[in-house]
């Protein structure tokens, strides 16, 4: 009962509650149960690409450009992998999707400080998630519940409490990260994107070949 | 998108380093990149933007805060930005290399563009350089076909005539650029003025099919002959010889310093006294003017170079300032001192990546140096590569802040950086061969820093001294370990060995490490029957406090040879610490006598009675061998004496050895004199 418990706070004996916590540990965790969530076709596709930590072909800084992009499986593998990631100073990230260059999906990311900001490039077709993280990150030890969206955000990341709503009809939403986490950040106005990183989006959105509005 | 000016036509576009829709000109060079970004929303308001523009487009001096462009600078260090603008792809119709003003600095005069006069690259399959239009073709003069002698009513009918021909807008621009006056000084300077009007239309024609020959050129007036090199600078392509353009560049910055504002002064008036326009009367016009020629020659050189492939570029940089410095040795010319600033700014972000890369290898050679030399080594070897390419890069500017009498900075701080590794390795971690390579290259890499070079000079002269110290010690060592190591059989029937070497003296699976011997004696005695001689018994004893060996034996060859490696290898520092012992005030037994640093306590012997100690001084005493014994007796009283044997009185040899010494040092008064 142990992460389910910290997790939710409570010491739940209903056996229909403690199998809704298998089913989130579940989306969060098990890759498998990952690739079940998508598409017959996609999943298909997906179990049939290669299943590696890092494009061996890749050229430039890992997740940071499109040519080394960071494999993982499928859509919920994006949202699980990058859910996981901290800084070296211990922050997890908020993050958003961009659109895409070519198959690769572009990720705009703030630390839950707003004090970081981060382009990412994600491979989806892989059968599993990447057991490397790019420079100056790492794996958190905490509960990695979902911290972004597959979604563009045009407020990113201050429409994140209407964009978790949102994900109720997914049935993710429970397995999003509580918006206690990050509200005194957003009531505080922390999010603020350096001048470099303004300079990267630009440059990013003016090659992005598919764009999400919503 | 950020709202934004293009940097180099003032055009509004979306996006702060994306190529403009109006010239397709992109942003190439760090400081392009840093001006881009000023141009837009992200740090400037949309008044300033709409100034920003207003300048661009008139030609005027960019009014960008300087606080603005260190932002933008700052924000170019970030690496994940840096790669993306690698990687960004260039407009197809941006030429390659956009002509682009120097930040904040304001552009060559801004001249008419004919549309028909586009310039491109030259074909490739054509071996010397060629253009089809160049900066001076696009002069006010050049595009009505109007000379310096013409007056107004001529310059108004060429310029209705040309516009049947070339774009209306721009035949009337060239026609008020030059009727005006206040204009027409400024298209004069970037014309040739002194030339007359055919030889200059031949100039210009020569300009586009052999652009080089005209650095041959004899006998034009400097300004006009540089406005020609300036325009034959648009010919360089990335394929251009290193070697010759850095010549080029010379010959450009000594023939601008001899622009002299009177000699300009002199020719353009003597035109407008034919062509009807009122003489220039103000001095300073002209001088203002040239300044902006000047500017406009090194953004032509600056254009030229960013053509280059980026270690051509950084190799002709570094030719030219040696060249025109002599090694940093002379003043530069002007035109070479902006053009390295110049250079400085754009390479600023390079070399402070550099530097940081620098500072990880030496953080990481210092956190590794507790493992020991190997673990460093690798960290060495990369700060030496990473060193090389940042001094390949700063080459120029080293040599140029030389010839200036200054020190660049970021080359001192970055050789005191490693210096100081060098120091810490040898001082903390006594790794010599690490420190003075690393000292070796601060040495090559840094000489053009005279600070540097200086202090480092020392370093090395110290760290040779020391090598060659440790080498000699360690040759001494080595040889003593030869002389000392000796190895012996004894016995007739069953043999042991006896053996010495700088691990120790051993006998009989005892050893002895060659510190802890504290004691030795050897004597040999011979035997005889009713007075035949029947041979000689050896004995060599040595040990410590607590045990002693002893060796018998009959070979005298191996008696005496072993011997003379013991007296090396253990007997030389026990005669030093007896020594060292009587002069801290010790006295020391042998035998009846007892060893004091200034003398001896020896016996008086009485026929009757008991025996008296007596003190002597050693200049009281001689010495003497008798009876397997070692004597020393008082010069003046045979009854005071001492006898030591050698074969059972530890270390008589040693004390013996120590006073036969001592009576060669005249005036002797102290045993101890023997160790200064």
């Amino acid at each position: 009962m142990g992460f389910l418990s910290n997790l939710f706070g409570g010491n739940k004996e209903d056996k229909a509650l403690r199998e809704a916590m298998a089913h989130i540990h579940r989306i969060l965790d098990d890759e498998q149960f990952q690739l079940e969530l998508v598409h017959p076709a996609m999943k298909a596709m997906l179990e049939s690409a290669p299943a590696y930590d890092k494009d061996p072909n890749g050229t430039g800084p890992f997740g940071f450009t499109e040519t080394n992009p960071i494999p993982v499986n499928g859509p919920i593998g994006q949202l699980a992998y990058l859910s996981r990631l901290e800084t070296q100073s211990g922050q997890r990230i908020l993050f958003h999707r961009l659109g895409a260059i070519g198959t690769v999906d572009v990720f705009e990311a703030a630390s839950f400080n707003g004090a970081e900001w981060f382009i990412l490039f994600v491979d989806l077709y892989h059968p599993r998630r990447s057991r490397l993280t790019p420079d100056g990150f790492r794996f958190t030890k905490d509960v990695a519940q979902f911290s972004g969206f597959l979604k563009f955000c045009e407020n990113f990341p201050y429409d994140f409490v209407e964009k978790k709503a949102s994900q109720r009809e997914s049935g993710l939403s429970m397995a999003y990260i509580a918006i206690s986490k990050v509200s005194d950040q957003i009531q505080n106005g922390v999010f603020n994107r350096p001048l470099a990183h303004k300079a990267k989006l630009e440059l990013v959105k003016s090659r992005l070949s598919s764009v999400q509005t919503q | 998108m950020a709202m934004a000016i293009c940097f180099k036509c003032g055009s509004a576009k979306s996006g702060a380093l994306v190529a403009c829709r109006s010239c397709n000109a992109a942003p190439r060079t760090n400081s392009e990149y840093a001006v881009s970004l000023a141009l837009s929303d992200h740090l400037s308001s949309s008044d300033q933007l709409a100034q920003y523009s207003h300048e661009l487009r008139n030609g005027k001096k960019l009014s960008v805060p300087r606080e603005a462009l260190v932002q933008a600078l700052d924000a170019l260090k970030d690496p994940q930005l840096l790669a993306m603008l690698g990687a960004q792809p260039q407009s197809a119709a941006s030429p390659p290399t956009p002509a682009a003003p120097a930040p904040i600095r304001q552009p060559p005069p801004a001249a008419p563009v004919a549309p028909q006069r586009a310039a491109s690259a030259p074909p490739p399959s054509k071996p010397e350089p060629r253009l089809t239009t160049t900066a001076l073709h696009q002069s006010a003069f050049a595009v009505l076909s109007v000379t310096t002698r013409d007056n107004r009513k001529r310059i108004v009918e060429l310029a209705e005539e040309k516009s049947l021909k070339l774009d209306h807008d721009v035949c009337q621009k060239a026609r008020s650029d030059l009727t005006n006056p206040r204009t027409r000084l400024s298209a004069e300077v970037a014309w040739l003025p002194g030339v007359s009007p055919r030889k200059a239309s031949q100039l210009v024609e020569n300009l586009l099919h052999d652009p080089m020959a005209l650095r041959e050129e004899s006998g034009l007036p400097t300004l006009a002959h540089l406005n020609l090199l300036a325009a034959a600078f648009e010919a360089v392509d990335g394929n251009h010889d290193a070697d010759d353009l850095a010549e080029f560049i010379m010959e450009t910055a000594y023939l601008a310093e001899e622009l002299a504002p009177e000699v300009v002064l002199r020719d353009i008036n003597e035109d407008r006294a034919v062509s009807g326009f009122p003489e220039v009367r103000a001095f300073d016009q002209i001088e203002a003017e040239l300044t902006e020629r000047k500017r406009y020659y090194r953004w032509a050189i600056k254009d030229a170079l960013d053509r280059l492939p980026p270690m051509t570029l950084v190799q002709v940089m570094t030719e030219t300032v040696d060249g025109v410095t002599s090694g940093g040795e002379d003043h530069a010319p002007g035109l070479i001192d902006d053009l390295v600033d110049s250079y400085e700014v754009e390479i600023q972000g390079i070399l402070q990546q550099e530097g940081e890369n620098v500072h990880k290898l030496i953080k990481a050679a210092r956190d590794h140096a507790g493992s020991g030399e190997v673990a460093v080594k690798p960290y060495v070897d990369k700060l030496d590569a990473v060193a090389r390419n940042w001094d390949k890069i700063a080459q120029p500017i080293q040599l140029s802040s030389k010839a200036r009498g200054i020190d660049h900075e970021a080359s001192r701080d970055l050789a005191y950086e490693i210096r100081s590794l060098a120091i810490d390795l040898f001082n903390k971690h006594d790794m010599l061969a690490q420190s003075q390579r690393l000292i070796g290259l601060i040495q090559e890499l840094f000489s053009e820093v005279p600070e540097i070079a200086d202090r480092v000079e020392q370093d090395a002269d110290a760290l040779t001294d020391i090598f060659q110290q440790r080498k000699q010690a360690s040759a001494r060592r080595d040889e003593w370990a030869r002389e000392i190591t000796y190895r012996a059989e004894i016995g007739v029937m069953f043999k042991d060995t006896l053996s010495i070497s700088p691990q120790g003296v051993s006998w009989k699976g005892q050893n002895f490490p060659l510190d802890s011997i504290t004691r030795v004696r050897w004597g040999g005695v011979s035997h005889s029957v009713n007075g035949i001689p029947t041979g000689t018994t050896y004995t060599i004893a040595f040990g410590n406090r607590n045990s002693e060996a002893v060796v018998e034996l009959k070979k005298q060859d191996i008696y005496s040879t072993f011997i003379d490696k013991l007296w090396r290898a253990v007997c030389v520092r026990l005669l030093t610490e007896m020594l060292e012992a009587l002069k801290e005030g010790r006295s020391l037994h042998f035998g009846d006598a007892l060893l004091h640093d200034d003398g001896i306590t020896l016996v008086k012997r009485k026929f009757l009675g008991s025996n008296e100690q007596v003190r002597c001084s050693w200049d009281r005493v001689h010495v003497w061998s008798a009876d397997g014994s070692f004597c020393i007796g008082a010069k003046d009283d045979k009854k005071i004496n001492a006898g030591i044997s050698y074969i059972h009185g530890a270390n008589t040899h040693v004390l013996e050895q120590a006073i036969r010494m001592g009576f060669k040092k005249p005036g002797l008064r102290r045993l101890s004199e023997l160790l200064q």
